[in-house]
């Protein structure tokens, strides 16, 4: 199989159908064209714009050399893909919890200005509930925020995160439960539901 | 999107206003991936992939450097020198800046991100598995100065060959060319074994006698890995602590490097950019490029040399920058630039003998 390192940039179109035929994991310019923006979403979301994209070249780098891994009977190649980048990312979790931490400290203070009329007040509580969910996914254990960023951002079903993290299918089933308990639980709190 | 419970759009949401990739970060994460796709293709070693990448046949090959400068010489010509037309170096000039430690220049940013690079490169390594009663096999293609007189000295061929019990990275058996050292008369094999056995007893394991049980604990976080390094090398009015641990690090990659787990291997790179006096460079054998990086204390360097595809170290060289020292290159073999002091590179292997290579 040749890799296309010649391959042109990305049209900056949208990904392909979900009915179209996944890409040949040896054609690293289909793979890249089909599932680049899901993966830079997710890691964006994650550790912010400059390292998703080194992660995310990265991602595509290593499904290539371990594209003999890759069994499609075994589970569709955007689950494994995220796996191999959640990899990546756990190295980056310092980033990662530091910018959650930095999104409730600026939310926070943004609401702690006095609110001079009804919309103000509107605003502040909505950047309190955005802190608090901040902060709540920032002391998450990284199993149940991994799992939750699968369901919540990257909309994986519960086989898929299984095979993307390589956990069993319960543990899935708990670790989002528990998770979802407690962001239900911040937004919930006094003073704020959007 | 298609979950719209209260919960998951408000963590889908954070930060507040984060836009889908635009199609810029699309194109230049495409870019990134095909560059670095290209250099590791571009630098994928012609003879190293013969020495350093028999990773596919399950053995992990990797690096260790053996001695340092040898003073007064023990020979070793018995071996081919091998096939090499060039050794040359290039490396950026020492910065003005001072370090953490004043009496040593600041790392430059050139080298924390060489050592970035090489950090994730090996994250993605393979584990060598090393059973009961294996040992470490080393072989050195190495060049030192034989000194005739205080500053003159000869650069000579020197191949080794060592086997070493994991235990301690203990010398069991050490080939000069094609004689064993242990059977010259002038070591004292038993005496030195037993030596370094008791050492390693009383004192347990650390970077001068470390064990795969050692290397397995240490920890993987950066910065403690550094201080519990730093704390590992003695303190000395000749040199600075960070040049003695760069000096001992060489000698842990030559016994070790094969042993490394890919989480530890990326995490002393990353410690090592905590570390004062570190510089960038390259080092080209023939076609083939490696990273070097280089630790300076006033007239002494010391380079710990990596390969950008593997990210295994692979090579050690030691420089003096006294400009008293006078050099004449082999009468053999490469041609160097610039002829320094002492040049190795090397392969690792884990054998069941020591017959075995």
């Amino acid at each position: 199989m040749t890799v296309t390192t010649q391959h042109d940039p990305p049209r900056g179109a949208a990904p392909p159908a979900e009915t179209a035929v996944p890409p040949d994991p040896a054609d690293l310019g289909a793979m890249f064209d089909a599932y680049a923006r899901d993966l830079l979403r997710y890691a964006a979301q994650r550790v912010g714009e400059q390292v998703a994209e080194d992660v995310v070249a990265q991602t595509f780098l290593v499904a290539y050399e371990q594209r003999h891994q890759y069994d499609s009977t075994r589970g569709a190649m955007l689950p494994w893909l995220y796996g191999i980048c959640g990899n990546l990312l756990r190295r980056h979790r310092r980033t990662e919890v530091r910018a959650l931490r930095a999104v409730a400290a600026a939310q926070s203070h943004a609401a702690d200005e006095v609110a001079p009329d009804a919309r103000s007040a509107e605003r502040v509580d909505a950047q309190r509930t955005v802190a608090r969910v901040a902060t709540a996914l920032a002391k998450l254990p990284r199993r149940q925020r991994e799992v939750l960023l699968l369901f919540a951002v990257a909309e994986l079903e519960y086989a898929e995160i299984a095979q993307a993290l390589g956990i069993p299918l319960g543990s899935v089933q708990s670790a989002l439960h528990r998770a979802r308990t407690k962001i239900k639980s911040a937004l919930a709190a006094p003073g704020g539901s959007r | 999107m298609t979950r719209t419970d209260a919960d998951l759009t408000a963590v889908r949401d954070l930060p507040p206003g984060s836009p889908d990739p635009s199609d810029e970060s699309v194109s230049r994460t495409w870019y990134l991936l095909s560059a670095r796709q290209a250099a590791a293709r571009g630098r994928a070693p012609r003879r190293l992939a013969r020495w350093l990448v028999p990773v596919a046949a399950g053995l992990t090959v990797t690096a260790v450097a053996l001695g340092a400068v040898t003073i007064g010489g023990v020979g070793g010509h018995r071996f081919a020198t091998p096939n090499i037309a060039l050794v040359e170096a290039s490396h950026q000039p020492l910065p003005t800046a001072r370090g953490t430690n004043p009496a040593l220049t600041r790392t430059t940013p050139e080298a924390i991100t060489a050592l970035e690079e090489l950090a994730r490169t090996a994250a993605r390594a393979q584990t060598v598995d090393l059973r009961a009663g294996q040992f470490v096999h080393v072989l050195i293609e190495g060049w030192a100065v034989h000194l005739t007189d205080g500053w003159t000295g000869t650069v000579e061929f020197q191949p080794r060959e060592l086997w070493l019990d994991p235990q301690g990275m203990i010398p069991l058996k050490v080939l000069n060319g094609d004689e064993n050292m242990f059977d010259s008369g002038r070591a004292d094999r038993e005496g030195d074994l037993e030596h370094a056995r008791n050492f390693l007893r009383d004192n347990g394991p650390s970077i001068a006698s470390p064990t795969p049980q050692w290397l397995a604990g240490l920890t993987t976080e950066p910065q403690a890995l550094l201080a519990l390094l730093r704390a590992d090398v003695p303190d000395n009015e000749t040199f600075t602590k960070d040049h003695q641990l760069w000096d001992a690090m060489t000698y842990l990659y030559q016994s070790c490097d094969i042993l490394l787990s890919p989480q530890l291997r990326a995490a002393l790179l990353r410690a090592f950019q905590g570390m004062d006096g570190l510089t960038a460079g390259t080092v080209m054998i023939d076609d083939i490029e490696l990273v070097a990086i280089r630790q300076t204390d006033g007239n002494s360097a010391i380079e710990i040399l990596f390969d950008p595809v593997t990210a295994w170290a692979v090579g050690r060289r030691s420089i003096s920058l006294d400009d008293r020292l006078r050099l004449t290159p082999p009468r053999t073999g490469p041609k160097f630039d610039p002829l320094v002091d002492y040049h190795a590179t090397w392969r690792q292997n884990i054998v069941d003998s020591l017959d075995e290579r």
